[in-house]
């Protein structure tokens, strides 16, 4: 069998705060082949950016990874300082950074700024450098004429092609987005997401994209995990987690989400807070707001159990028969036709 | 929701407005051809000035007790129409009737002084950062209160039972523990609560909520849009919904209009409008919208272009050349009028 690009081993991350210390992400592992796509949802607080951080070893000063391996086509990086990881960020693994709107210089011209990441992690020259600029825009589906332009000349969508561009320009296995479309509206999104995907296939990256909409996790992701308070509560194939989903977490996530098409359910509010992570406790994290929970689930912590490709940490899973309303939706008439066909 | 069956429950022992149950039931607020256009310097040698049609012609009601969703793309002038409605700008054209309690009709545009702070009071709005709208330095107590200091409603005691009674109706129960919180000790969700509880103390008629909810995470977001709708039931009030998400006005509105560059495109119920919409424009936002069914294929979407600013625009469909149903008889044309094309449905299109 092949070795999975990235594999991840209970990975473990804990934060020094005033408020004492806290495991943002806790035994985190998972693996992913090339050129396939990993979804990571959850609320937020729940560990999906530091988790994606984590990977890049990418950390505040005030964390530590405290356990775990991260192996990239087989090497730990775990164990790597800093001028060891500097070989394998942006050319193996590379970012698209949350607010990608400000992580742009505003006083520099967007093609340089592109070319200096070039230059920063590969022997190349400038003119070099410039020219896959060009590249790289006929890529993403930026007008090359833009990369002489400011930041402030680029509109939303724009700017998170450019961020994006940058994220692809040395060729990296593994490309980590986080949040790549959040602050963007539908029409971008949905032409920034085709384009991502298509570009994932194309050059046969692997990708993890942490997002809090489901809907895009739907579109985009061959995989998804679900964390909370950490913790991967489950994980498995996109079609298969949404369709039945087993964790009660990801079922109350996913019917208090607003949909625009099927039948209009009723929305389903979780209560309550995630924990408090500076609290060690025993037991199942989610069982405080768990509809389901058991004395066992507040005294025994449920660990990620393997079934048939799709696992889940609970002790009461539900059936997973989450009722999916029928789909319908009006079609996009094409061209000159004049008639709406309703389906 | 049928605007007659809404039954106002007076909970408020010092609520400025009385009935609502007057000769105007049926309509808020209503605005008739209202534009605003912002001028754009013209740089030093042309002396010449563009503006910018930020709102063009546009026409809507709110039923009282009713919800008017208005959808769009970033840009469009959603939140340039709200603060109209509200006479936080004035209109460049065009009125903005208010249907008052007592007094009937008034034009907002007329208000000043007393009859202005007294429809402030009737007439209040939700902010979308719930991290900005709240002054840092003011307790929860002193944020909710403001409204009531402001219109000099009640002494401190009565003051201080109306914001508890507040707090517990936004779901922050017990209220005293939260009356003397600072907004860094809230989360979001409860930040949100708060910025609600303020607007909704003086016990308005209206409230305009500017995408109140898509600053705030999944598993709130709900529970906000629940709290909005059950407020709504209970005390009658009328909403001008403003988001960009489609599924969101789902569940928050009885009616949808779209708004592109300045001009509403198309409105109508909303079910009806989302299951089976006309305007190409429509179409395109909600093929558009990503579906949470792994199944689920998705249309392309057609149309291409992203949309820029109405400075001077043509008078032509706006949405022209982004348009995939549109004829050379589009491109001559001025701007198709909001007219309506069967069941209750308004749409500003000549190949409808």
């Amino acid at each position: 069998m092949s070795r999975p690009l990235l594999e991840v081993r209970d990975l473990t991350l804990r934060y020094q705060t005033m408020q004492g210390s806290l495991t943002a992400v806790d035994s985190v592992s998972f693996s992913l082949d090339r050129g396939q796509s990993l979804g990571l949802v959850g609320e937020s607080g729940g560990g999906k950016t530091s988790l994606g951080l984590a990977l890049m070893k990418l950390l505040p000063e005030n964390s530590k990874l405290t356990g775990g391996r991260i192996l990239l086509d087989g090497v730990d990086l775990f164990h790597l300082d800093e001028n060891q990881m500097r070989p394998y960020r942006w050319n193996r693994i590379s970012m698209v950074f949350q607010a990608a709107m400000n992580s742009l210089d505003p006083v520099y011209k967007v093609g340089e700024q592109i070319a200096e990441a070039i230059e920063a992690h590969q022997s190349v020259s400038h003119h070099q450098a410039m020219s896959t600029v060009g590249d790289l825009f006929d890529l993403i589906g930026l007008d090359r004429n833009f990369m002489n332009r400011y930041p402030h000349e680029y509109s939303g969508g724009m700017k998170q092609r450019a961020v994006i561009a940058m994220a692809l320009s040395c060729e990296p296995d593994l490309v980590i987005a986080d949040e790549p479309t959040t602050a963007l509206d539908v029409i971008s999104q949905d032409r920034i997401l085709r384009q991502l995907r298509l570009l994932q296939k194309q050059l046969n990256m692997a990708m993890i994209y942490v997002t809090h909409d489901i809907g895009v996790v739907a579109e985009v992701t061959d995989y998804v995990g679900v964390m909370y308070a950490g913790q991967l509560v489950e994980l498995g194939k996109t079609s298969e987690v949404l369709s039945s989903p087993r964790h009660p977490y990801t079922a109350a996530l996913m019917s208090s989400f607003p949909s625009v098409t099927g039948e209009k359910k009723e929305l389903v509010v979780l209560e309550g807070e995630p924990p408090d992570l500076t609290v060690e406790s025993e037991g199942c994290r989610f069982a405080d707001r768990c509809a389901h929970s058991t004395d066992m689930c507040r005294i025994i912590q449920p660990t990620l159990v393997d079934h048939l490709g799709h696992r889940y940490a609970c002790w009461n899973p539900q059936d997973g028969a989450l009722e999916r309303p029928v789909t319908h939706r009006t079609e996009l008439p094409s061209g000159d036709v004049n008639g709406v066909p309703t389906r | 929701m049928n605007p007659h069956d809404v039954e106002v429950v007076d909970t408020a022992p010092l609520q400025v407005s009385t009935d609502t149950n007057d000769a105007s039931v049926g309509t808020l607020l209503e605005m008739q051809e209202v534009s605003k256009r912002f001028a754009m310097s013209g740089g030093f040698i042309s002396r010449r000035k563009s503006y910018l049609h930020a709102v063009d012609d546009v026409t809507l009601k709110i039923p009282r007790g009713g919800s008017l969703g208005l959808v769009g793309e970033s840009g469009c002038g959603k939140t340039t129409l709200a603060r109209l409605a509200l006479r936080l700008i004035e209109p460049s054209s065009g009125s903005v009737t208010f249907h008052d309690f007592q007094n009937g009709p008034v034009d907002v545009a007329t208000l000043n002084g007393r009859q202005l702070k007294a429809f402030r009071s009737q007439a209040q709005m939700i902010f979308q950062d719930p991290y900005q709208s709240i002054n840092p330095r003011f307790t929860v107590f002193d944020a909710v209160a403001e409204p009531l200091v402001v219109q000099g409603v009640g002494n401190i005691l009565e003051r201080r039972h109306r914001v508890s009674e507040m707090l517990e109706m936004v779901g922050m129960s017990p209220a005293e523990g939260f009356l003397f919180r600072y907004p860094h000790q809230l989360s979001g969700g409860q930040r949100q609560r708060v910025a609600i509880a303020r607007a909704l103390v003086l016990g308005p008629a209206l409230v305009v909520a500017d995408e109140p909810t898509s600053m705030l995470d999944v598993s709130v977001r709900a529970g906000v849009m629940k709290l909005m709708n059950d407020l709504r039931r209970d005390l009658g009030i009328g909403y001008l919904y403003i988001t960009h998400d489609l599924a969101t006005a789902r569940y928050m509105c009885d009616q949808i209009a779209v708004m592109y560059m300045g001009k509403i495109v198309e409105s109508g119920e909303t079910e009806d409008l989302l299951r089976n919409p006309k305007h190409p424009y429509t179409k395109a936002l909600l093929s558009a919208v990503p579906v949470p069914d792994p199944s689920y294929v998705r249309p392309e979407v057609e149309i291409n272009g992203s949309v820029s600013a109405p400075i001077d625009p043509l008078d032509r469909c706006r949405f022209y050349e982004r348009c995939p149903m549109a004829i050379e008889f589009c491109k001559a044309a001025p701007h198709p009028g909001l007219e309506p094309k069967g069941d209750g449905r308004l749409a500003a299109c000549y190949r409808i």
